[in-house]
C-alpha cells in the first residue's frame, strides 16, 4: 500500500477505464468515484477496453487527471478477443506521444486483470498514482 | 489516396506558440483513411498540442473542426465562421488543403499538421503502402498492373536491377517487395514474358511534376 496519505498537499486524481468484464460480478456498475487519503479516484466502466480511443484518454489528462490507468481482461480472456491487445497498443502510442510533449508517459497504463472487485480496482489506482507522484500533479490542473 | 503523417509535435508547436487562438482544422477524405488528419485524429491532437503548449507556458486556444474535404472550396467555405474568430489555422489536410485555406482565408496564417508523402493503398490496418506516384504517363498497362515508379526504389523502367534479395525482397528494404520480381512473374504466369524484352520509347516525364506546375482546363466542363 502507498504512503498517499502522507502528502495532502500533493492530491493526486487518478482515472480508472475499466473494462466491464474486468470486474466481478457483484461490484458491476456504470463507475463511481472514491476520495481517499490524498488521492481521488473516479472508475469508469468501458463495454470493453477497445472502446477507449486515444483522444478520450488524452481529453481526461487534459482535463486536469493527473493519470490514468486502463483496467483490460488479460489477453486471451478478452470476450472480443483483440480488445485487451488493441488497448495495449493504444497506451503504448499514448505513452509515446506523453514522451515527447515532456508529460511522462508514467501518466498513462495498463494492467490485465480478471474479476476484480472496487477495492482491487483502488489499489491499481494507487500504484498508478505512485508511479506518477515523481513527476508532480498534471499542469493542466485548473489554477497551475 | 493521399498519404500524410503528422509533422513532429515540436515543430507544431512552434508555430503554434505565437498565436492567440488557432483553428486545427481536419479534412475527413484521405488524410482520415490514412489516421493523420480526420476527426478523430484532430480531436487527439488539439489535447496533446493543448497540453505541450500549457506546459511550455504558451496561452494557446485551440479549437477543432472538421470538413469533409479541404480540396472544394464548397466545403472548404463551411469553415468562415470558425477562422473568423482565429489568428491562425493548422491545417492536417494534404498540401491541397492547406493552400487552399490559405487562399481562401487569406491574411490569416495557416500551418500545415502533416507532412503529404505519397499516394497510398491501406494493405490491411496500420499499414500502407505507395501505388503511385502521379507520373503524369502511366505504364501500368506494360508492367502487367504493377507500377515500377512509384514501387521500385529506383523507379526502373527496366528492371530488376541487380539489388533483388533471393526471396523477391527489394535491397532497399527487406519487407518491400522488388515490383520487378512481381512483374517479371506475372508476366511468366500470363505467358507473355517475352513482351517484357521490347523496346520501349523513352517515358515522357513532361506530364509529371518535371514539367513544371500543372494546369488543365476541361472545355467540356467550363461555364
Amino acid at each position: 500500500m502507498s504512503d498517499i496519505c502522507q502528502r495532502p498537499d500533493q492530491e493526486l486524481e487518478v482515472v480508472v477505464l475499466y473494462c466491464q468484464h474486468a470486474l466481478c460480478e457483484e461490484a458491476k456498475g456504470s463507475g463511481w468515484s472514491q476520495q481517499t487519503g490524498g488521492l481521488s479516484v473516479r472508475a469508469i466502466m468501458m463495454p470493453c477496453s477497445s472502446k477507449i480511443e486515444v483522444a478520450y484518454i488524452l481529453r481526461i489528462l487534459e482535463s486536469g487527471a493527473d493519470a490514468v490507468e486502463i483496467v483490460a481482461c488479460p489477453e486471451k480472456s478478452c470476450k472480443f478477443l483483440v480488445g485487451s491487445l488493441r488497448a495495449g497498443r493504444r497506451v503504448e502510442y499514448i505513452r509515446g506521444l506523453l514522451e515527447k510533449i515532456g508529460y511522462g508517459p508514467e501518466r498513462v497504463g495498463i494492467s490485465r486483470r480478471l474479476s476484480q472487485s472496487p477495492e482491487e480496482l483502488l489499489h491499481v489506482a494507487r500504484t498508478r498514482a505512485d508511479a506518477v507522484r515523481p513527476l508532480g500533479t498534471n499542469p493542466m490542473k485548473k489554477g497551475e | 489516396m493521399i498519404f500524410a503523417e503528422w509533422k513532429p509535435l515540436d515543430e507544431l508547436i512552434e508555430k503554434l506558440k505565437a498565436h492567440e487562438k488557432v483553428l486545427l482544422a481536419g479534412c475527413a477524405t484521405c488524410v482520415a483513411e490514412c489516421a493523420a488528419g480526420g476527426e478523430k485524429e484532430v480531436e487527439t491532437l488539439a489535447p496533446l498540442l493543448r497540453m505541450a503548449l500549457k506546459k511550455q507556458g504558451h496561452s494557446v486556444e485551440i479549437v477543432t473542426a472538421t470538413i469533409e474535404k479541404q480540396c472544394e472550396w464548397e466545403f472548404v467555405e463551411q469553415l468562415a465562421q470558425k477562422t473568423a474568430r482565429v489568428d491562425a489555422i493548422m491545417s492536417t489536410a494534404c498540401g491541397i488543403g492547406v493552400q487552399a485555406l490559405a487562399e481562401r482565408f487569406d491574411p490569416t496564417p495557416v500551418y500545415p499538421g502533416v507532412n503529404t508523402s505519397a499516394l497510398t493503398i491501406r494493405e490491411e490496418a496500420g499499414l500502407w503502402t505507395a501505388r503511385c506516384a502521379a507520373c503524369g504517363d502511366c505504364v501500368l498497362g506494360e508492367t502487367f498492373g504493377y507500377c515500377p515508379v512509384a514501387r521500385c526504389a529506383k523507379s526502373l523502367l527496366n528492371g530488376p536491377c541487380g539489388g533483388t534479395r533471393r526471396n523477391g525482397k527489394c535491397e532497399v528494404d527487406e519487407d518491400t517487395d522488388c515490383i520487378w520480381n512481381l512483374i517479371v512473374e506475372r508476366a511468366d504466369q500470363r505467358g507473355q514474358l517475352e513482351s517484357l524484352s521490347r523496346l520501349k520509347r523513352a517515358k515522357d516525364w513532361s506530364n509529371s511534376r518535371h514539367g513544371g506546375p500543372k494546369r488543365v482546363i476541361r472545355k467540356d466542363l467550363r461555364q
